[in-house]
Formats: C-alpha cells, structure tokens, sequence
C-alpha cells in the first residue's frame, strides 16, 4: 500500500512530504494552484501524467479521495481515472463535496465535477463536507470540524487497509475485495461510526443507521449489496459484530447480500469502529478473465476474442451495453 | 510549383480506402488522381489484429490506385484513429532579435522557428507523438494569443500548439504492415482532425464545434473553436461494437446478418419507433428465417449509442469543454449513419447536430460526406504538410536563407 498526493500547489511537497507529493501543471500554474481552473487541471494531468503513471502501474486497487469544488481536484479526478482505467487498475473513488457556506459557485463546480464522473471509477462514493461534520458540536473550532471531516476520509482508507492486512476472524483478502468492488461497480453510500464505552454497539448501530453523517437507512432502499468492516481491539465480542452486521442487514430489503469482515487493530484498542460501503447496483457476475481486474465481463463475444479488453470505468465495453445495463429488451 | 503525387490510406476496421493525388500546378487545389476501397480485415478497434489480413487489404487498395498515378510511388500517409489517444499542450518560443532581449519585427522565419521549437515535446514512453496543431501565436508574455504575428513588434515569439499521441506499439503494428507491402509510412494523421477540417466550415471551426468520426472500430472526435483545435481524443468503441451488441441480442446467425440488421432497421432513439413492429433477420444467403421486434433492435442501437456519446461528452467536461460548442456538433463516418443518431446526438450534448459539408469538387465524395470527409481532409492536410516541408527545405538553402534575411532587413 502507497500513498500519493496530487495537487496543482506546490507547497504540496512541504506538508506531505511523506506520501509521495506530485506536483501537476507546475509549468502553467507556478506551483501557485489551478486559480479553480478545472479544464488546466484535466490537461495538467495529461502533461504532468509520467509520475502518476509510474504510482498506478501494477496497483491491484487505486483508492481516490479527492475535494470537489476547485480546480485541481474537479479537474484532475475524471483524468486520473482514465488513466487507471486504461491501466485496467480499478478505482474505488471518495469524493468530497465542499461546504454550503463556501458558496454556490463551488458547490456548482462540485456538481459539474460528479457528472463529468459518469462512466468513470470502478465504484463512486459521494460524501459531503457538511455532512461530515454533522455530528460536531456547535463549540467545535474550525480546526477540530476540519479534522473530523477527515476523519471520516482516513476511516474509509484505513478500514481497507486494516480489513486486508490486519489479524481478522474473517479478513478480506484483496482478491475478495476486488471481486465485490466489480460487482457494486457504480456509484455506493458510505456510512461510518465509531464509539467506545460498554453500550458502544449500540451507538455504533444507531449512528450508521440515522447519522448524524453520512447514514445508511434513508437509502436502505436502493442498496443491493453491501460490505461491512468491523475493527476494535482484542475486547471486540463476537455480539458486538452480530449487532453492527445485523443492524446494516436488518434494513435493506430481503436477500440483499451482505460481506462482513472483522479485523483486530491494536490502535482501536477500546473502540468499535463499523464502516460501510453500500452498492446502488450488484451484478450476478463479478471480473474475470484477462481483461483486467477492473472490468466486469458478462459475456465474451467473438468479435473481440483474442484482442486486449476495453476497460472503462470498471466496465468491459466489448461487452453489450444491453446486457451490461441489464436492459429488458422488449423481445 | 507542381506538388509530388501524395499517398494517403486509411486501414479501417470495417473498410480501407487509399487516395492519390497532388496539388495542382495552375490552381493550387487539390487534384484526385486515384482513389480505392476495399473490405476490410484484420483490424479490431482501430488496432491491427492480423497483420496478413491489413497487409493484404492495403495490397489490394494501392493495387487500385497503382495504375492511375502510374505506380512506383514507395511512401504514404496513413490516418489512424487508435482508442487512446491523448494529448499534450506545447509551447516553443524563439527570440526576435539576434542580440537577446532586444525588441524585433515577426517575420515568416521566426514563426518557422518557433514551430521548429515547439515540435518536439519530451516524448513519452512507449508512445509516439503525432504532428502538432498550432493554436495560436503569443508575443513575449502576453497571456493574449494572436492569430498572425507577422509584423508585430516583441523580444520573443511563442507557438502554442497541442501534441497528439498513440502507443508505440500500435504504430509500429501499420508501419510493419505498410512495410511487408514495401510501403513506407511517411507520418500518422489523426482521423477525427481530418474529418473536423473536411466536414465542417470554417465559420463553425471559428463559433466553436465538436466533430466526432464514428468509425468501424473506434471513434474519435476532435473540438476546434476560434480555428484552432481545442480538445482531441478517441473510444475504442465504434459501430463494430453495435453490430457484436445485436448480434448477441438476436443470434441473427452470422456478423454479416447483425451488420444488415443494424444498417437496415437499427435506430439510435426508441421515440416514434413501433412497438409491435417485427423486422425479418436476412440471413447469409438472403431468405428470411425469422423476425425480430424493431424495438428490440433499438433498444440495443440506442444503448450502445447512448452510452458512447455520454463517454464523449464526459470527457469534453472533464475538461471543461462543452461550452465551447458554439456552432454545435457534426457527425461523420460510417457509423454516424444510423438512424436517429442526430436526435440523440442533440439529447446529450444539448447541441444542435449539424449534417458535415464536403467541397472536395468530387460528386461522388461531396454526395456522401460523411463517408469521405475524413478520408478528403486527411488528403488535404497531407497536401499541406507537403507544401510546408517543401517551403523549409527551401529555407534551408543558401538562397533561402539570403531572402529570410532580406525579409527581415526589409521590415526591420
């Protein structure tokens, strides 16, 4: 697991020193940031592409969080994207809405960023700096807001990694998850709750329920998959995970699959922490064949046998679009 | 100056077709001089699959056109239209007086050099770049671009252009084809560039238009506002895949029986198509077996059509390119002959769909434009490629060079 961190501001290389900055558009933008000028941003992944190419290459899975509302983030994203799509690397992708109060234009900026997605990243996950906060005090200082915000985004990278890499009862392993990103490819919720003390289950359960944040039960009826991950310390009990599953099952409509896996992680020593990753879509078949480990392949038709795939956005488009849209032809 | 006879051939997926000609020597048009077409094989999503069965197909189209340029000829041109294609934007810029920072008149040598300078970015590996499109002219750090410098006062002058480029690979795959037919391939044209300077008018190059070239295997599309190229790319999806989309809905029994299916009945939206109508499925041999619902068939068509024209327009807004569209979008190709793909085309990118025009002179081509455009504006550019390398090799020259400084003397 690697991290890289893309942006248009060149003080980039100063705070994340460690996570393998790369600075795009440096010959455009002066290392001074896009100016919200998203269409540079876009061409200055195209330019400055070599770098990222050499962090994508051979990556089984590209997770991407990235602000919507600028430029770089806006822009750069649906680049990216195409770059792991022609790679045949699949995305799980986070994006992150700006704040109400940062005013119409980004929210605007944001919304043309999400369209511009269409078609593009394996499985999409839509959240919301409001939101984010939703459960900080009216007393919380910019700061402690912001942070929870990231929080939020730390917890949805960090519970892939402990998931796949931590000691587990029922660990996901990369070729598991791989396989349930292909069949939710789309676009997916993603709720996340964590609490300590003894009734920490319940509040655990309520929270990923009905928030506040993101919350699951307002869109229990469009999930038709989900993978739940529960990670705590060596006093996780067994009923405190049949609670959290069973609290996520116990929404969603009858026979809607459900993958648990449980980690151990000795830096949530005290706590329960559930996070889910709700699909909108679950396809009877996942990824296979040599097409790349992000495409989903329904059908192999003769056509196209014997030349490389067309990997988009998690999609196999040598496969028919009917049947890829599972598309009820009036026959 | 009569111009050398300039072979351009297009390996498409579904059909190659080969032009001859040259500039003529009193009008300076272009002049057809042979043209040929052939079925295609061996090629799959603007790739070369089969190496023997590309070869034998160019083999058969230079055949055609062998005896009315009177053979012999041993380079062409070749249009590519490969489904990753990207690009990048360059800049080279040259100083306007020998004595560095002192202020000097553009002539025609300094925009020569600064072409010159901005030809070659650093190339990416494992990819080739193709020829530059300028776009636009900038004097010393003026964040305007001009259109013609010629005759403005600046230290510097800088050529903007934007650098197209293919895989390696996939170039290396014609150039051995071309090879095996003891063919040279002088340069690679973009298909969607030649089909945006054939089929659109120069008012709608300057209003801003999007034009897309539905190939057999791929297709591609090219964005010019203000005249020059604003955005490029290219989908390794194209109407082939349309064809393989009713052919496993339906089983019609053979390519060629979905590939009549789709020319015949296919339609790219599902309004004013009946619903209980059926359609026979002409198998190999011509007699009707069975029927099929013509809705059914566009709902496939429709899919298919629908979902690569969002991936075009998503791409167009990961750049920030939909509101340049000012004049609207222009289909060609042989794929943009489906039914109701104007209609659709409209629907999503909210643009009216503009049929292409073609003055090439030539009945047979300016009947049907959208078949020719890409293959007459690819001929086109190579007559202007040729005529432009013509002019620097004389440059380079004692003379040439004597009357660049007399040029510059004169106006300084």
């Amino acid at each position: 697991m690697s991290a890289t961190v893309v942006d248009s501001d060149g003080r980039v290389s100063a705070v994340a020193s460690a996570a393998n900055p790369v600075v795009i558009g440096g010959v455009h933008f002066r290392l001074l940031g896009s100016g919200g000028d998203s269409a540079a941003a876009a061409m200055a992944v195209e330019e400055d592409r070599l770098p990222l190419v050499k962090a994508i290459d051979g990556a089984a899975l590209l997770v991407v969080v990235a602000g919507l509302g600028g430029g770089t983030g806006s822009g750069a994203l649906p680049a990216v994207l195409r770059l792991a799509a022609s790679r045949s690397v699949p995305t799980l992708v986070f994006t992150v809405a700006p704040f109400r109060i940062e005013g119409v234009e980004r929210l605007k900026s944001a919304a043309a960023a999400v369209r511009a997605l269409e078609g593009l990243g394996t499985v999409r996950v839509r959240l919301s700096n409001d939101d984010l906060v939703a459960d900080a005090p009216e007393c919380a200082t910019l700061p402690e807001a912001m942070a929870r915000a990231d929080s939020v985004a730390v917890a949805a990278l960090s519970l892939i990694w402990s998931l796949c890499a931590r000691p587990a009862y029922l660990r996901l392993d990369p070729a598991t998850l791989l396989e349930t990103l292909s069949r939710g490819r789309g676009d997916a919720h993603f709720a996340f709750a964590r609490a300590e003390g003894a009734d920490r289950a319940a509040v655990v359960a309520h929270r990923l329920l009905e928030g506040p944040g993101p919350a699951l039960r307002v869109h229990a009826d469009d999930i038709r998959g989900a993978l739940v991950g529960v990670t705590g310390g060596t006093d996780l009990r067994l009923a405190e995970v049949g609670a959290a599953a069973g609290a996520v099952s116990g929404i969603l409509p009858t026979g809607t699959p459900v993958r648990l896996s449980v980690a151990l992680d000795a830096v949530r020593e005290g706590a329960l922490e559930v996070a889910v990753l709700a699909f909108r879509d679950w396809a009877e078949s996942s990824a296979t064949g040599d097409e790349g480990a992000g495409s989903t392949s329904i059908h192999a038709p003769d056509r196209f046998a014997g030349v490389a795939a067309t990997p988009i956005g998690g999609e196999n488009l040598d496969d028919p679009t009917w049947l890829r849209r599972n598309l009820r032809l009036a026959l | 100056m009569e111009s050398r006879t300039v072979v351009v051939v297009e390996p498409g997926t579904t059909r190659t077709v080969a032009i001859a000609g040259r500039r003529h020597k009193d009008t300076g048009r272009p002049e057809l001089l042979g043209f040929g077409s052939v079925n295609s094989a061996g090629m799959r999503k603007g790739r070369v699959s089969n190496p023997e069965y590309v070869a034998k197909g160019v083999e058969q189209v230079l055949d055609k056109i062998d005896d009315a340029t009177g053979g012999g000829f041993r380079d062409c041109i070749i249009v590519c239209s490969c489904g990753d294609t990207s690009f990048r934007n360059v800049e080279g810029r040259v100083a306007l007086s020998t004595r560095e920072g002192e202020v000097g008149v553009v002539g025609e040598a300094d925009k020569v050099r600064a072409v010159e300078a901005c030809r070659k970015p650093e190339t990416l590996e494992g990819r080739v770049s193709l020829d530059a499109f300028g776009q636009g002219w900038r004097l010393d750090d003026s964040p305007e671009t001009v259109l013609e410098p010629i005759d403005r006062e600046a230290r510097y002058l800088s050529r903007r252009a934007m650098v197209p480029d293919m895989p390696l690979a996939e170039i290396e795959a014609f150039e051995k084809v071309f090879s095996d037919c003891d063919v040279t391939v002088r340069h690679e044209i973009f298909s969607a560039a030649a089909a945006l300077s054939a089929a659109t008018t120069q008012q709608q190059r300057e209003d801003g238009v999007l034009c897309i070239d539905f190939g057999g295997g791929t297709t591609s599309w090219c964005l010019a506002r203000h005249s020059r190229i604003e955005d490029i790319g290219a989908l390794p999806v194209g109407g082939d895949h349309v064809t393989n989309d009713i052919l496993a809905a339906f089983r019609p029994g053979s390519t060629m029986a979905a590939e009549r299916l789709k020319i015949t009945h296919g339609h790219a939206v599902l309004e004013g198509v009946p619903r209980g109508e059926r359609v026979p499925v002409a198998v190999d041999g011509g007699a009707s077996a069975r029927t099929v619902p013509l809705y059914a068939v566009a709902q496939v068509v429709n899919a298919r059509m629908d979902e690569t024209l969002r991936l075009v327009r998503s791409s167009l807004e990961s750049r920030g390119a939909t509101h340049l569209l000012g004049a609207g979008v222009v289909i060609c190709g042989g794929a943009s002959l489906l039914g109701g793909l104007p209609e659709l085309v409209t629907r999503v990118f909210d643009a009216p769909c503009l049929a292409p025009t073609l003055s090439s002179g030539i009945e047979g081509f300016d009947r049907e434009p959208a078949r020719y455009a890409t293959i007459w504006g690819a001929f086109t550019l190579a007559l202007e490629k040729d005529a432009r390398e013509n002019a620097r090799a004389e440059r380079r020259t004692f003379l040439g060079r004597l009357a660049n400084w007399f040029e510059k003397e004169d106006r300084a």
